[in-house]
């Protein structure tokens, strides 16, 4: 059986190997600087402009530098990184990438499939050329960066509603978590305390022996069973006490933690605990937008 | 009748195709449909290209010419969604890779006339058109992909075992390395 079974996973372990021949970084923040184009000051402007955009229910833009694309088309790169880091919220699609290759010297504006509508091939053009390749051509990255960012949130200040339902999903896993492990506590501490304890006191001698000992044992167990339920109801009660203070407990910590990072999925920006994560929430690309070189 | 168990546990222990192969079928319609889109997109971009030239460009007239037959003869191949036939695939593709090859010299001849490149009209009309050719790449790219995986799940053992008693499907047609080099030449702007 094995012996089947093997060349089928070596055939699937050779697809996924061509599937990500092509070395992609990973994603960390919005602002992802691989070469060092900008100051830390910079980084933390356009971070800000793209996280408030962002939280306003605005499209979520990613910023992403490197150093060369070693001979791969922009758009093969731009687009494959795209299906990886998945920027955007999910169905909407509207994610959008600024890609930028220094030694290539090419730029590329990707936009998500939900946006195609609002930036077209045509005004992604227009803003390579208006904002990004003069200001590039002075050094003034994050500058001209942050002038297609303003000029994003002017062309798409339409999706404001939809940051409440992208929190939702966070919260009701971590709760779900805690319910289950808890639940399982109590019914161990029973068979482990009480069942030694009965073979303990009733194993051996004149309660196990004979008809008196067998009708002695089935009243004992019902007493016990007895006793039992009652103590179960007893600790559930007190458990489920519990497990509502920790609900409580990671509501109030959803909401401190959320309210800060209004929506981002996976983290927040440097916000309480120094948890830093920023990810893409599932947007699709089709291969809108458009590239430029300076 | 132990056979037939036997078959029947190793479909319901391995992930058996039962889920995955419709799954797979289901994509493949997706990604075919996006092929169509994007290919109609471009089909609807050439009047207005042919227009904007001819204003320019009056002495390329075989040029546009090919360009218009090109756009007519592949507007004229007839193909659906969900059933994709072997043969009106090649046709389908063959006549899109023409218009491809029309297309990529009118492209080349235009670079004579800097009037015309200057027109914004025009300059307009060539980002257009290699978005499209962009979104057309990607969207062959994961049609592609998703008949591979289809392809597989319906050839491979153990979900062609699922194949072979519920489903009976065919491979779906792929566009083959030859034809995907051929339809993105390098269209010289």
């Amino acid at each position: 059986m094995l012996n089947r079974f093997l060349p089928i996973f070596f055939l699937f372990s050779c697809l996924m190997a061509n599937a990500f021949s092509l070395e992609l970084p990973t994603l960390r923040q919005a602002v992802e600087d691989q070469v060092g184009l900008m100051s830390s000051e910079e980084k933390a402007a356009l971070t800000s402009m793209i996280e408030n955009l962002y939280n306003k229910g605005g499209p979520q833009i990613q910023v992403l530098t490197i150093d060369s694309l070693e001979g791969v088309p922009i758009e093969e790169y731009s687009i494959q990184l795209a299906e990886k880091w998945k920027i955007g919220r999910e169905k909407q699609d509207d994610g959008i990438m600024i890609v930028i290759a220094i030694k290539d010297r090419k730029i590329r504006i990707e936009v998500g499939q939900g946006l195609e509508g609002a930036i077209t091939d045509v005004e992604a053009v227009d803003m390579i050329y208006k904002y990004l390749v003069p200001n590039f051509k002075n050094r003034q990255y994050g500058y001209g960066i942050g002038l297609v960012v303003e000029e994003i949130s002017k062309k798409t200040d339409f999706a404001i509603e939809q940051v409440v339902e992208t929190k939702k999903p966070a919260y009701s896993v971590r709760q779900e978590y805690h319910q289950n492990s808890l639940y399982f506590f109590p019914f161990l501490i029973f068979l482990m305390i009480l069942y030694p304890l009965y073979r303990r006191i009733f194993g051996q001698g004149v309660f196990s022996k004979g008809l008196f000992g067998s009708l002695s044992a089935t009243g004992l167990i019902w007493l016990l069973l007895g006793t039992l339920s009652v103590g179960v109801l007893v600790l559930t009660i007190t458990f489920g006490f519990f497990i509502g203070l920790v609900g409580l407990n990671n509501f109030l910590f959803y909401l401190l933690t959320n309210g800060r990072r209004s929506g981002y999925r996976g983290g927040s920006m440097g916000g309480l605990g120094g948890r830093s994560s920023w990810g893409g929430g599932g947007g699709g690309f089709s291969g809108g937008g458009a590239s430029g070189s300076w | 009748m132990k056979k037939i168990f036997l078959i029947l546990l190793t479909l319901t222990i391995t992930s058996c195709g039962v889920q995955s192969i419709p799954t797979a079928v289901n994509e493949v319609e997706a990604t075919w449909a996006e092929v169509l889109n994007q290919y109609k997109r471009r089909t609807d971009l050439v009047p207005n290209l042919v227009e904007t030239v001819k204003g320019y460009a009056k002495h390329e007239a075989e040029t546009l010419n090919a360009v218009v037959t090109a756009r007519s003869k592949a507007s004229q191949v007839e193909i659906s969604t969900n059933k994709i036939d072997n043969n009106t695939f090649k046709e389908y593709q063959k006549s899109q890779d023409s218009l491809t090859q029309a297309l990529g010299k009118l492209m080349v001849v235009v670079e004579k006339y800097p009037d015309l490149k200057a027109n914004t009209n025009f300059q307009a009309l060539q980002v257009q058109l290699e978005g499209t050719e962009n979104r057309i790449a990607i969207a062959r790219r994961r049609y592609i992909e998703s008949v591979k995986e289809f392809n597989n799940l319906i050839s491979v053992f153990p979900t062609n075992l699922a194949n072979m008693i519920f489903f009976h499907h065919e491979k779906k047609p792929q566009f083959s390395i030859s034809e995907a080099e051929t339809a993105n030449p390098q269209v010289q702007f």
